[in-house]
Protein backbone atom coordinates (compact mmCIF):
# COMPACT_ATOMS: atom_id res chain seq x y z
CA UNK A 1 0.00 0.00 0.00
CA UNK A 2 1.42 3.36 -1.02
CA UNK A 3 0.92 5.87 1.74
CA UNK A 4 0.50 9.60 1.69
CA UNK A 5 3.26 11.41 3.56
CA UNK A 6 2.44 11.88 7.24
CA UNK A 7 -0.39 9.34 7.29
CA UNK A 8 -0.64 5.91 8.84
CA UNK A 9 -1.85 2.74 7.22
CA UNK A 10 -4.71 0.96 9.01
CA UNK A 11 -2.47 -1.61 10.68
CA UNK A 12 -0.29 1.13 12.15
CA UNK A 13 -3.40 2.81 13.52
CA UNK A 14 -4.48 -0.46 15.08
CA UNK A 15 -1.05 -0.93 16.61
CA UNK A 16 -1.08 2.55 18.13
CA UNK A 17 -4.59 2.02 19.40
CA UNK A 18 -3.58 -1.25 21.00
CA UNK A 19 -0.50 0.43 22.43
CA UNK A 20 -2.66 2.97 24.24
CA UNK A 21 -4.77 0.20 25.73
CA UNK A 22 -1.72 -1.70 26.89
CA UNK A 23 -0.16 1.50 28.21
CA UNK A 24 -3.09 1.88 30.58
CA UNK A 25 -1.95 -1.32 32.18
CA UNK A 26 1.43 0.36 32.69
CA UNK A 27 3.30 -2.27 30.81
CA UNK A 28 5.48 -2.35 27.74
CA UNK A 29 4.24 -4.73 25.13
CA UNK A 30 5.72 -7.22 22.74
CA UNK A 31 4.74 -8.16 19.21
CA UNK A 32 2.56 -11.11 20.09
CA UNK A 33 0.60 -9.03 22.60
CA UNK A 34 -0.15 -6.49 19.90
CA UNK A 35 -1.26 -9.18 17.45
CA UNK A 36 -3.50 -10.72 20.08
CA UNK A 37 -4.95 -7.39 21.13
CA UNK A 38 -5.78 -6.48 17.53
CA UNK A 39 -7.41 -9.86 16.95
CA UNK A 40 -9.47 -9.58 20.14
CA UNK A 41 -10.54 -6.02 19.36
CA UNK A 42 -11.78 -6.98 15.93
CA UNK A 43 -13.28 -10.36 16.90
CA UNK A 44 -10.92 -12.21 14.61
CA UNK A 45 -9.40 -15.59 15.22
CA UNK A 46 -6.38 -15.09 13.02
CA UNK A 47 -3.51 -13.05 14.35
CA UNK A 48 -1.68 -10.50 12.23
CA UNK A 49 0.95 -12.14 10.04
CA UNK A 50 4.52 -12.18 11.31
CA UNK A 51 5.99 -10.25 8.41
CA UNK A 52 3.23 -7.67 8.31
CA UNK A 53 3.26 -7.07 12.06
CA UNK A 54 6.99 -6.73 12.60
CA UNK A 55 7.50 -4.67 9.49
CA UNK A 56 4.81 -2.25 10.71
CA UNK A 57 6.38 -2.13 14.17
CA UNK A 58 9.72 -1.35 12.57
CA UNK A 59 8.16 1.45 10.53
CA UNK A 60 6.52 2.97 13.60
CA UNK A 61 9.83 2.83 15.43
CA UNK A 62 11.60 4.47 12.51
CA UNK A 63 8.93 7.19 12.50
CA UNK A 64 9.66 7.84 16.17
CA UNK A 65 6.21 6.79 17.39
CA UNK A 66 7.44 3.69 19.21
CA UNK A 67 10.65 2.76 20.93
CA UNK A 68 11.88 -0.70 21.71
CA UNK A 69 14.27 -2.47 24.03
CA UNK A 70 15.15 -6.05 24.79
CA UNK A 71 14.09 -7.27 28.17
CA UNK A 72 16.56 -8.53 30.73
CA UNK A 73 17.79 -11.91 29.45
CA UNK A 74 18.01 -13.16 33.01
CA UNK A 75 14.29 -12.66 33.51
CA UNK A 76 13.56 -14.54 30.30
CA UNK A 77 15.91 -17.31 31.36
CA UNK A 78 14.22 -17.51 34.76
CA UNK A 79 10.87 -17.93 33.03
CA UNK A 80 12.40 -20.42 30.58
CA UNK A 81 11.39 -18.58 27.43
CA UNK A 82 13.07 -16.49 24.72
CA UNK A 83 13.67 -12.82 25.55
CA UNK A 84 10.99 -10.40 24.42
CA UNK A 85 11.46 -7.22 22.46
CA UNK A 86 9.38 -4.72 24.39
CA UNK A 87 7.81 -1.70 22.72
CA UNK A 88 6.47 1.46 24.27
CA UNK A 89 4.88 4.62 22.95
CA UNK A 90 6.97 7.75 22.65
CA UNK A 91 5.41 11.14 23.48
CA UNK A 92 4.95 11.76 19.78
CA UNK A 93 3.47 8.30 19.39
CA UNK A 94 1.05 8.99 22.23
CA UNK A 95 -0.14 12.21 20.62
CA UNK A 96 -0.51 10.50 17.25
CA UNK A 97 -2.33 7.55 18.81
CA UNK A 98 -4.80 9.86 20.59
CA UNK A 99 -5.40 11.86 17.43
CA UNK A 100 -5.93 8.63 15.51
CA UNK A 101 -8.39 7.34 18.08
CA UNK A 102 -10.35 10.58 17.99
CA UNK A 103 -10.46 10.47 14.19
CA UNK A 104 -11.57 6.86 14.22
CA UNK A 105 -14.21 7.53 16.87
CA UNK A 106 -15.68 10.37 14.85
CA UNK A 107 -15.61 8.28 11.68
CA UNK A 108 -17.30 5.47 13.58
CA UNK A 109 -19.99 7.86 14.81
CA UNK A 110 -20.61 9.09 11.28
CA UNK A 111 -20.81 5.73 9.55
CA UNK A 112 -21.82 3.47 12.40
CA UNK A 113 -19.55 0.82 10.98
CA UNK A 114 -16.79 -1.01 12.71
CA UNK A 115 -13.48 -1.24 10.91
CA UNK A 116 -11.92 -4.59 10.41
CA UNK A 117 -8.30 -5.01 11.39
CA UNK A 118 -5.93 -5.88 8.59
CA UNK A 119 -4.38 -9.37 8.50
CA UNK B 1 3.56 -30.22 24.88
CA UNK B 2 3.68 -29.44 21.19
CA UNK B 3 1.95 -31.63 18.66
CA UNK B 4 3.83 -32.92 15.64
CA UNK B 5 1.96 -30.53 13.37
CA UNK B 6 2.89 -27.60 15.56
CA UNK B 7 6.53 -28.68 15.64
CA UNK B 8 6.57 -28.79 11.85
CA UNK B 9 4.88 -25.39 11.59
CA UNK B 10 7.39 -23.84 13.99
CA UNK B 11 10.25 -25.40 12.06
CA UNK B 12 8.91 -23.97 8.81
CA UNK B 13 8.63 -20.48 10.33
CA UNK B 14 12.18 -20.73 11.68
CA UNK B 15 13.52 -21.92 8.33
CA UNK B 16 11.78 -19.12 6.46
CA UNK B 17 13.05 -16.55 8.95
CA UNK B 18 16.58 -17.86 8.50
CA UNK B 19 16.18 -17.66 4.74
CA UNK B 20 15.03 -14.07 4.44
CA UNK B 21 17.44 -12.82 7.09
CA UNK B 22 20.34 -14.66 5.46
CA UNK B 23 23.35 -12.44 4.87
CA UNK B 24 21.79 -9.46 6.62
CA UNK B 25 23.78 -7.41 9.07
CA UNK B 26 24.22 -9.58 12.16
CA UNK B 27 22.48 -7.21 14.59
CA UNK B 28 19.42 -6.85 12.33
CA UNK B 29 19.38 -10.55 11.53
CA UNK B 30 19.65 -11.70 15.13
CA UNK B 31 17.05 -9.20 16.32
CA UNK B 32 14.49 -10.36 13.78
CA UNK B 33 15.15 -14.03 14.46
CA UNK B 34 14.89 -13.51 18.21
CA UNK B 35 11.68 -11.52 17.82
CA UNK B 36 10.05 -14.22 15.71
CA UNK B 37 11.28 -16.86 18.15
CA UNK B 38 9.69 -14.97 21.01
CA UNK B 39 6.43 -14.57 19.10
CA UNK B 40 6.35 -18.29 18.31
CA UNK B 41 6.93 -19.18 21.93
CA UNK B 42 4.20 -16.84 23.14
CA UNK B 43 1.78 -18.16 20.53
CA UNK B 44 2.46 -21.81 21.30
CA UNK B 45 2.30 -21.29 25.07
CA UNK B 46 -0.71 -18.98 25.01
CA UNK B 47 -3.07 -20.14 27.78
CA UNK B 48 -6.16 -18.28 26.51
CA UNK B 49 -5.94 -18.98 22.80
CA UNK B 50 -5.16 -22.52 21.74
CA UNK B 51 -2.60 -22.27 18.98
CA UNK B 52 -3.04 -24.45 15.93
CA UNK B 53 -0.36 -25.29 13.43
CA UNK B 54 -2.61 -23.98 10.68
CA UNK B 55 -2.72 -20.56 12.38
CA UNK B 56 1.05 -20.44 12.55
CA UNK B 57 1.38 -21.40 8.88
CA UNK B 58 -1.26 -18.88 7.84
CA UNK B 59 0.50 -16.10 9.74
CA UNK B 60 3.67 -17.10 7.98
CA UNK B 61 2.23 -17.21 4.47
CA UNK B 62 0.28 -13.97 4.77
CA UNK B 63 3.39 -12.13 5.92
CA UNK B 64 5.85 -13.53 3.38
CA UNK B 65 5.50 -10.63 1.00
CA UNK B 66 6.26 -8.17 3.80
CA UNK B 67 9.17 -10.32 4.94
CA UNK B 68 10.73 -10.15 1.50
CA UNK B 69 10.15 -6.42 1.19
CA UNK B 70 11.61 -5.86 4.64
CA UNK B 71 14.60 -8.01 3.78
CA UNK B 72 15.26 -6.10 0.56
CA UNK B 73 14.90 -2.81 2.42
CA UNK B 74 17.51 -3.89 4.96
CA UNK B 75 20.13 -4.59 2.33
CA UNK B 76 22.29 -1.90 0.77
CA UNK B 77 21.27 -0.79 -2.76
CA UNK B 78 24.57 -2.10 -4.18
CA UNK B 79 24.02 -5.50 -2.62
CA UNK B 80 20.43 -5.57 -3.81
CA UNK B 81 21.44 -4.89 -7.40
CA UNK B 82 24.14 -7.51 -7.21
CA UNK B 83 21.76 -9.98 -5.63
CA UNK B 84 19.17 -9.38 -8.36
CA UNK B 85 21.77 -9.86 -11.10
CA UNK B 86 23.10 -13.04 -9.49
CA UNK B 87 19.57 -14.35 -8.93
CA UNK B 88 18.54 -13.60 -12.54
CA UNK B 89 21.69 -15.22 -13.94
CA UNK B 90 21.23 -18.27 -11.72
CA UNK B 91 17.61 -18.56 -12.75
CA UNK B 92 18.53 -18.35 -16.44
CA UNK B 93 21.24 -21.00 -16.13
CA UNK B 94 18.92 -23.23 -14.14
CA UNK B 95 16.12 -22.80 -16.69
CA UNK B 96 18.42 -23.71 -19.60
CA UNK B 97 19.77 -26.72 -17.75
CA UNK B 98 16.28 -27.83 -16.80
CA UNK B 99 14.96 -27.46 -20.34
CA UNK B 100 17.91 -29.39 -21.78
CA UNK B 101 17.58 -32.13 -19.22
CA UNK B 102 13.85 -32.41 -19.67
CA UNK B 103 13.96 -32.23 -23.47
CA UNK B 104 16.66 -34.88 -23.81
CA UNK B 105 14.65 -37.26 -21.68
CA UNK B 106 11.58 -37.04 -23.91
CA UNK B 107 11.48 -39.86 -26.47
CA UNK B 108 9.73 -39.52 -29.79
CA UNK B 109 6.56 -41.58 -30.06
CA UNK B 110 6.81 -44.75 -32.24
CA UNK B 111 5.98 -44.36 -35.87
CA UNK B 112 2.54 -45.66 -36.85
CA UNK B 113 2.24 -48.94 -38.83
CA UNK B 114 1.98 -48.80 -42.60
CA UNK B 115 -1.74 -48.60 -43.41
CA UNK B 116 -3.26 -51.60 -45.18
CA UNK B 117 -5.54 -50.58 -48.02
CA UNK B 118 -8.32 -52.95 -49.00
CA UNK B 119 -10.14 -52.68 -52.35
CA UNK B 120 -13.81 -52.50 -51.77
CA UNK B 121 -14.93 -52.59 -55.48
CA UNK B 122 -12.62 -54.69 -57.62
CA UNK B 123 -14.31 -53.75 -61.00
CA UNK B 124 -12.33 -51.14 -62.96
CA UNK B 125 -13.79 -47.70 -63.07
CA UNK B 126 -15.25 -46.95 -66.58
CA UNK B 127 -13.47 -44.23 -68.54
CA UNK B 128 -15.14 -40.85 -68.66
CA UNK B 129 -17.29 -40.04 -71.74
CA UNK B 130 -15.59 -38.18 -74.60
CA UNK B 131 -16.15 -34.43 -74.73
CA UNK B 132 -18.89 -33.22 -77.13
CA UNK B 133 -17.77 -31.91 -80.55
CA UNK B 134 -17.46 -28.16 -80.95
CA UNK B 135 -20.51 -26.02 -81.82
CA UNK B 136 -21.56 -25.86 -85.46
CA UNK B 137 -20.80 -22.82 -87.54
CA UNK B 138 -19.47 -20.55 -84.89
CA UNK B 139 -19.62 -16.96 -86.19
CA UNK B 140 -16.40 -15.86 -87.91
CA UNK B 141 -14.99 -19.41 -88.10
CA UNK B 142 -15.02 -22.07 -90.92
CA UNK B 143 -17.57 -24.87 -90.90
CA UNK B 144 -16.64 -27.71 -88.56
CA UNK B 145 -17.88 -31.28 -89.01
CA UNK B 146 -18.95 -33.19 -86.96
CA UNK B 147 -20.32 -30.52 -84.74
CA UNK B 148 -22.87 -29.85 -82.03
CA UNK B 149 -26.01 -27.96 -82.98
CA UNK B 150 -26.60 -24.60 -81.33
CA UNK B 151 -29.24 -24.83 -78.68
CA UNK B 152 -32.66 -23.58 -79.90
CA UNK B 153 -34.38 -20.82 -78.08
Amino acid sequence: MRRKPGTLVPLEEWILSAAIELRRRREDFHGYQIAKHIADASDRKLLTAYGTLYRALGRLEAMGLLRSRWEDPQRAADERRPPRRLYSLTDEGLDTARATRRARASAHARTGKRRVAPA
Amino acid sequence: MMTTGMRIAVAIVRAWTRLYTWRLESSVRDARRAEIESDLWEHVHEPERAARSLDVCTRLVLGMFDDVRWSIGQRSPRFSRRAIVVAAASLTVFSIWWMRTTASRVEAPPAPDVPVVHWINREPIPPPPPPPPPLCNPPGLPVISPCTQWPRR
